[in-house]
This record gives structure tokens, sequence and C-alpha cells, in this order.
């Protein structure tokens, strides 16, 4: 449905989903994967990044969620940053988010979305994302 | 003066010679009671025994000669006469008998002369026994005279010849003027040259005054006696005038009264030093008798009170004073008449001459002055306390306030981050569930209404969000004037006619730093507001201007230049008591239909998000005025470009918005409004018809809702196309459909959404409309 106006599909393109509450990766996985996605799931900023690393022809966009123990979401698109520069992420949030959060700076944030807007939004920023 | 009977001692050896006495007298006409003795003892004890009026003795006895009878006599009796009886005598005992205090002697031989020798003794006895007595009673009066004279410490003088200088002045004088007794004649022109010179005339005149025309002579007048001390003297007198009305003599006393004038001296500086104080008292100090008359009024009262003492000394207390409006009884009276002792101070409220009331602290006391009883008032004026107080009270209301908000904020901003990921789990996975059901049946629409609900939930949060101020403000440079001006123009097309409004924009350089979106939405929701408070119309009136803030400003916002914006209505006003409630979040005035009670909460969020301050001013039924004030800044030339883009998803296009659910349509307004457009809500698609075909251009886009009794959003939108052939419609649906679907091709409707999605894409969507001319 809410592909019904953005979607040209997903294409096969690879996304890696970061939440640490596995429901909300899990679906992201589901939502993203009708949508013609490839993608792979993490449950916290660790594993995201020892996927992220461990990926054989990297992946083409990461969406995480913010706030997860350990490392939190800026945090992990810092690494990624480091590792992969051009990789666009988008954060995902349960507060209202800005773009200029502290530490936003060192990363390659595009996009930063309420948690409640992603299953309406994200189709529509993947899209513009991965042009 | 002879007693009827009297008693008589007689002594006599012979008895024959008793009896001839016995018998003269009795035959002479004496009455008389005699008791005859023969010896000196018997004698003796009958004077220590009884009183006798006469002692009649024989000169010789066998044991005692009359000598010696008269000597006991005169020590027993010494005021009873003493006759001798006796034989022949010579002429010198006679004489000598007589010198030794004999009353008399008659002869034996001559018995008969008792008759008249008796009643004379007696008679000669008592004369003598009166004379004695006066010579003592004179002597004791001058000493009790004396006694009181040295007593009183007095001094006596006598002028004996008021045509002479000589005087007399007794010792005591002397002493007075500390001379030595004698050391002075004592003249009258004497006693002149010793007064103190201011007091001679007056000494003089006092002395003329009672010898010629009697009046009474008491003077008081000062000297230094010789020691130079200044004593002051108190004298009386009395003269005594001749037949023909001239004073012969004037005597008097003298009396030291320095002590009594140092006294009287002492009371009268503590008096002047008391009324100095009562004067000068900042209180008010009033005092009243038992019958409430007013007998203090110090300067203070008048002050306070407005009453001169001329106005109210004398008068009844409570009768004169106004009483405050909203007491029953003068308190003031009531506390002073009332009083004992020492009260414990009391606040209260008077009222002054012109009904002004003045708050005060009573300390109310009594005294008593010659077995009256007084109340005394010490009143202070405590308005400056109270103030003080008052203020204190509104800070720390402040502080709790703002304490609550923060509280409130922090809570709501956790609940709703958590809530939001559970609800981003409602609402994805019931959307692909949603996908995998057959449009029409039944699990299809029961989700539908699922997610229908799952986002207003998510609408909801998101004000929770903005009001906790939980982050999401762009901070972009704003010109709040355009942001006005525009959001008054969109007013301006849907408010009704009887709103008037009033704007004064000052041209304004600075900018805001903050989310043009969000100041947009804190106008739209204040002058919506407004309009809801004006139901019989009224005049809006809102206005910006720059402003600069000082160091210590009653905003309590950090000094700097500021833009101050004004949202005044004319309406119902806000209750005092609710004043301070309606920021917090869920308070509301209004049903439940025309608002949520987040409104108010949101717009204190933005502004505290910006740094800035929002008051609300007002009185029920005499409108209401919201003030906000928000820091600003130069603007700088780079940041135009961020200012064109944050225009990206407003509008101010006028919208029909159609849906036979009412909860619907009025979130649906309102969420658009946010974003500047004008939106008319029809809750029936004939009636949303009527009015277009009545003003085919007044709108600029139809959002209908497909599914409503009579007419469908599809037949709505085809019967549009009749009207208005170049009006875009948006078709809104609780299913799943796309433009392909039946009925679709042919009307104007230009987009399908899901309900559940409407809210986010709209925006976009419709500035993609506008812009792009509709081209999907």
């Amino acid at each position: 449905m809410c592909a019904e106006f953005f979607t040209a599909g997903g294409g096969g393109k690879k996304i890696l989903y970061v939440d640490d509450e596995e429901s909300l990766a899990l679906l992201g996985e589901e939502f993203l994967s009708d949508l013609n996605y490839r993608v792979t799931c993490a449950f916290g900023g660790e594993q995201a990044l020892s996927l992220f690393r461990d990926a054989e022809d990297g992946f083409d966009l990461v969406v995480t969620d913010l706030t997860m123990p350990g490392m939190s979401g800026i945090q992990l698109a810092q690494e990624f940053y480091r590792i992969s520069p051009e990789t666009p992420v988008i954060l995902c949030s349960g507060h209202l988010l800005t773009m200029e959060e502290e530490g936003m700076a060192k990363t390659n944030i595009k996009a930063v979305l309420i948690k409640t807007d992603v299953c309406v939004k994200l189709p529509m920023l993947l899209e513009k994302y991965l042009c | 003066m002879i007693p009827p009977e009297l008693h008589i001692l007689h002594i006599e050896d012979s008895d024959l010679d008793a009896e001839l006495v016995r018998f003269t007298l009795e035959n002479g006409g004496i009455p008389c009671d005699i008791c005859w003795v023969d010896n000196f003892p018997a004698f003796v004890e009958e004077l220590e025994t009884n009183r006798y009026d006469l002692i009649l003795a024989d000169f010789s006895l066998p044991d005692c000669d009359g000598y010696k009878t008269l000597a006991v006599a005169q020590e027993k009796a010494p005021q009873t006469p003493f006759v001798l009886v006796t034989g022949a005598i010579g002429e010198e005992l006679a004489i000598d008998s007589i010198k030794a205090g004999v009353t008399d002697y008659v002869l034996k031989s001559n018995l008969v002369r008792l008759k008249t020798a008796v009643p004379r003794a007696i008679e000669e006895a008592r004369a003598s026994w009166e004379k004695r007595q006066a010579l003592a009673d004179l002597q004791l009066s001058e000493e009790r005279f004396e006694l009181a004279v040295k007593g009183s410490g007095a001094g006596l003088w006598d002028w004996s010849d008021v045509n002479e200088e000589q005087m007399w002045w007794s010792p005591r004088i002397y002493e007075l003027f500390g001379l030595d007794d004698g050391e002075l004649p004592p003249t009258r022109s004497q006693f002149y040259t010793l007064l103190h010179p201011d007091d001679v005339a007056e000494a003089k005149a006092a002395i003329r005054r009672h010898l010629l025309e009697r009046v009474p002579y008491d003077v008081q007048y000062r000297l230094y006696n010789k020691q130079g001390k200044l004593i002051w003297l108190r004298s009386r007198g009395k003269a005594i005038w001749d037949a023909n009305g001239q004073a012969t003599r004037m005597a008097g006393y003298l009396q030291d009264i320095t002590g009594r004038k140092k006294a009287q001296e002492e009371r009268r500086k503590l008096d002047e030093k008391y009324r100095a104080i009562i004067k000068s008292a900042r209180d008010a100090i009033v005092m009243i008798d038992a019958a409430g008359l007013v007998t203090l009024w110090n300067p203070a009262a008048e002050r306070m009170l407005g009453f001169s003492p001329d106005e109210i000394l004398g008068r009844v207390l409570h009768e004169t004073i106004m009483r405050p409006a909203d007491q029953q009884k003068i308190c003031l009276c009531k506390y002073l008449q009332g009083a004992r002792k020492n009260e414990a101070a009391v606040e209260l409220t008077v009222a002054d001459k012109n009904g002004q009331q003045v708050p005060v602290e009573l300390t109310a006391s009594a005294v008593f002055q010659d077995e009256q009883w007084y109340g005394i008032g010490i009143l202070r004026d405590i308005s400056e306390r109270k103030q003080a107080e008052q203020r204190q009270r509104d800070l720390e209301q402040q502080l709790r306030q703002t304490q609550k908000m923060e509280a409130i904020g922090t809570l709501a901003g956790g609940i709703a981050h958590d809530f939001n990921n559970i609800l981003a789990s409602i609402l994805g996975y019931a959307a692909m569930l949603e996908k995998q059901l057959s449009v029409g049946s039944r699990q299809h629409r029961d989700l539908l209404e699922v997610l229908n609900a799952a986002d207003r939930a998510k609408l909801l949060v998101r004000q929770i969000l903005t009001f906790s101020r939980q982050g999401g403000q762009e901070k972009c440079p704003v010109q709040v004037g355009l942001i006005v001006k525009e959001a008054l123009k969109l007013l301006r097309a849907s408010l009704p006619s009887t709103i008037e409004i009033e704007q004064s924009i000052a041209p304004i350089d600075e900018v805001v730093l903050g989310d043009a979106t969000q100041i947009h939405q804190v106008m739209m929701n204040l002058c919506t507001n407004a309009y809801h408070a004006m139901p019989k119309g009224g005049v809006l009136r809102v206005s910006l201007q720059k402003t600069d803030l000082g160091a210590a400003n009653f905003w309590q916002l950090p000094a700097g230049p500021y833009l101050e914006l004004q949202v005044c209505d004319t309406g119902t006003g806000i209750e005092a008591a609710i004043l301070e409630r309606i920021f917090d979040p869920y308070f509301t005035t209004k049903d439940a239909e025309t608002g949520t009670g987040l409104g108010l909460s949101m717009v204190r969020g933005i502004i505290d998000g910006l740094q800035g301050k929002i008051s609300v001013a007002g009185r029920l039924g005499e409108g209401t005025t919201f003030t906000i004030l928000l820091p600003c800044r130069l603007f700088v030339e780079e940041e135009i470009e961020d200012i064109m883009e944050v225009t990206e998803v407003w509008g101010n296009e006028h919208i029909l918005l159609v849906d036979d659910e009412m909860s619907l349509v009025v979130v649906g307004k309102e969420y658009l409004e946010d974003f500047g457009y004008r939106v008319t809500i029809q809750t029936g698609s004939s009636a949303a018809l009527r009015q277009v075909q009545a003003e085919p251009g007044r709108f600029d886009l139809v959002i209908t809702d497909l599914t409503m009794p009579h007419m469908t959003g599809i037949e709505l939108a085809r019967e549009l196309k009749k009207v208005a052939p170049e009006l875009p419609v948006i078709l809104c649906s609780g299913l799943q459909m796309s433009l392909d679907s039946e009925g679709v091709a042919g009307t104007g409707i230009r987009q399908v959404l899901l309900k559940t999605e409407m809210f986010d894409r709209l925006p976009t969507l419709l500035r993609m409309i506008f812009t792009q001319g509709g081209d999907d």
C-alpha cells in the first residue's frame, strides 16, 4: 500500500536494518523484503558492525535505531562512516530528531525518521537515497 | 459649783470634835458624806483608795502634824482642797501653812465658819486646777505646733507691722537661705535681695494684692541660697486688717518645693519626649477611652487613615472611621475595645477616609489611668510586606509550575518514546497484514480500523513530543513577520466575517532562529483559540514589533533584542483561577470535539524551545491577550536558502475536507491548518457539493472520504467535475484503491490515499498537486 505511489521496487538493493527490539527489526526486514529489498537484520550495534564489515559486497544503505544498549545509532553510523563513507544511513527513533543531533557531523546520515513513520516514509526515503 | 453631796475625808483624833464638825456642816445646809479617820495610816489608805472633794485635817495628831498630812495629800490628791480644822494656832503657823499649800483654816472655836470656808475652798481649788490645766494645754499646743512646723520643714516669718521693714524669721528660714541663724537682719528689703531677680516683681505684686485686695497670698519663687544652689520656695501667709481695712500685720511660712519642682520638670520633659516619639512614629498610634472616644491620634494615623486630629479627636472611633467594604464589623475597633493589657499582634484590614483598604498589623494594649480604661492601638502598614509575600508566593507558584511542566515533559517524553516503538510495531505489522487480506472482506475492514486508530495515536504522541520539547526542532532563521502575515491571510479566508482582524506588523529585519512550521503552528493555534473565544464575533488583534529587553526585565529573559508577538481577542476571556493552568497539557475549556487540550501546551513547548516566553493576560468577559517574546538576531544573507526550503510543505490554499466522521475532519483540519492551509469541513457529501455549487471558485482542492451515506466520494467527485472541472480532488479511503479503480476515471480525482497514510503524505502531495498542476 505504501508502495503504491513510490514503488519502483527495491530492485534487490541490500539493506542493513538495525533495531535492538527484535520485533521491529524483523518488521523492517519483512516490510522491506515485500518491496523487493534484500534485507539483513541486526539486533544491536556490535552485531550490525560485524555484519557490515563481513558483508562481501557491502550494503547499499543502513536503517538504524538511535537508542540501543552499548552503541547508539549515531555511534554506529560514525563507525560505518569510517568504513564506508558513501553508504547512506537513515536514523530512526521514538523521539523527534533533527539533522543537528550531537555526533551526526561525521556520519553519512541522510535522514531522520520517527519510528511511527517508518512504514509510510521509509519507502520514499529509500528510493531517494538509493537512486 | 458645789457637788450635790460632798465626799469629805476628815482626820481628827477627838471623836467629839469630829462629831461637832459633822453637826456643823449638816446644820449649815451642806449635804455631805464624811469619812472620819483618827490616825495617819488610815488617812493615807483612804487617800489611796477613794476620791474626795475635800480634806479636813486637825493640825495636831498623835502620830502626825498638819504638814505631814498636807504633804501626803498633795502627793496623793493634789487637786483636792485641804482645810485645816484646828485649835488655836499662832499667826505665824497659819501663814506658814497657807504658804505650804493649805487652802484655808478654821478654828475649832469658830466652827461656824466652816459653812463659808468649805464651799469657798472647793471653788478655789477648782479654779486653781483649771488654771493649771489651761497652762498645760497651752504648752502642749505650742509643742504640737512647733513639731508640725518642724516636720513640714516650713520656715515661719512674721511681719508684725506691715509699714515697717523689720520682720521676724524663724531659724528654719535662715537654714533655707543657707545662712546661720541671725546672720542677716530679717528685713523685707533684705529678703528681696536674696530672691531670683526675675521673680522679685511678682513677689512684691503678690504681697500688694494680698494687703490691698485680700487676694490669697500663695506664690512660688526661686532664689540662690548662700551656697549658690537654686531652690524653689512656696510662700503662703495671711494679713490682719484693722477696723479701717488697713493691713497691720502679716505672717506666714516658706516651704522648700525644689524637689517637687524638679519632679514636675522631669515629668514635663518626659511628656515632651513621649509626645515627640508618638508624633514621629511611623506607625499609627491611636487611643480610645471606655466610651470609644478617640483621645490620641498621631500624625502617622492621619497619614494612614486620612483623618486629621481635628476631625477625629473626641469622636467615637467606630462611628467615624470607614469600614472595609467586605467587613461586617470594624475589626480595628473590636480589637481595641477588647484590649486587656498587652495583646498579641493581629493582622487585619482597615479602610482610610476614602475607603481605600490598608493591610495593617495591630498591636493593642490597655492602660488604666485614674481607674479609667484606655485602649491603645499601634497600627503598622504592612502593604509592602504583604506585597513581598505575594511576590514570594507567585515566584514559588511559578517555580512549582515550571517543575511540574518539566516533570510532565520528561515523563511524557519517555512514555512517548516507548509508545512510538510499540506503535511502530502495530502500524507496520497491521500494514503488512492488510496487504494479505482481500479487499472488502470483514477482516480487511476491521484491520483498517486498527490502522486508523493507531494512526490517531501516532499523531497524539507526536503532539506530546512537541510540547515536552523532546527535540525535533529544526533551527533555521525565520522571518516571523512573513509567517504572521501569511497566517493572517489564511485566517481571514477561513474566519467568519463577524471576526474583524486588526494587524500591526512592524517591518523587522531581525530573524528568529527556529522552525517556520512551528511558528506558523503557534500563530494558527492562538488565532483559532481567539476565534473560538468569540462565538458572537469580535476583534482579533495581532501585532508584531521589535523590543529590547534590559538586564532585569519582567520576563526574566536575558537582555537583548526580542520580537514581541501579541494575539489579542475581545472574547469571553479566561477566568483568573484557571489562567495559569491553560498551558497544562490536557487542560481544555473546550468540548472534546473542538480541542484536544494539547494546543496551548504545544505552543508553550515550541516557544520554550525557541528560548522565548509566553504569557497570558485578561479577565473573564474582557478578552484575552497572549504575548510572546522570541529572541531574534540580525538576518545573514547566506541563510536565505534555508528559509526557502522550509516553505516546501506548506501552503495557503483553501481546501474543502469532507468526511462523515466528525472526529476525523476535526483532526484533519487542525493538521492541515498547521501547514498553513485554509480548511473548510463538511460531514455530508451533499452539503459539500452544495457549497461548491454555490461558490465554484472558492476552493482550491477537495479531499473527500470514499464511503459516505447518500453519495460516495467518487460520486461527489463526478458531480464536482460538472461544477468545477479544474478542481482537483483527493480521494481517501479505508480500502485499498487506485486511480484505476472503478469509477475513478473521468472525475477530478488526482490521488487516492489510504486513510492511515493520509496525514503523512498529504503535505508533500498537496504541494505536488499545486505546484505541478496535479500530474502524477
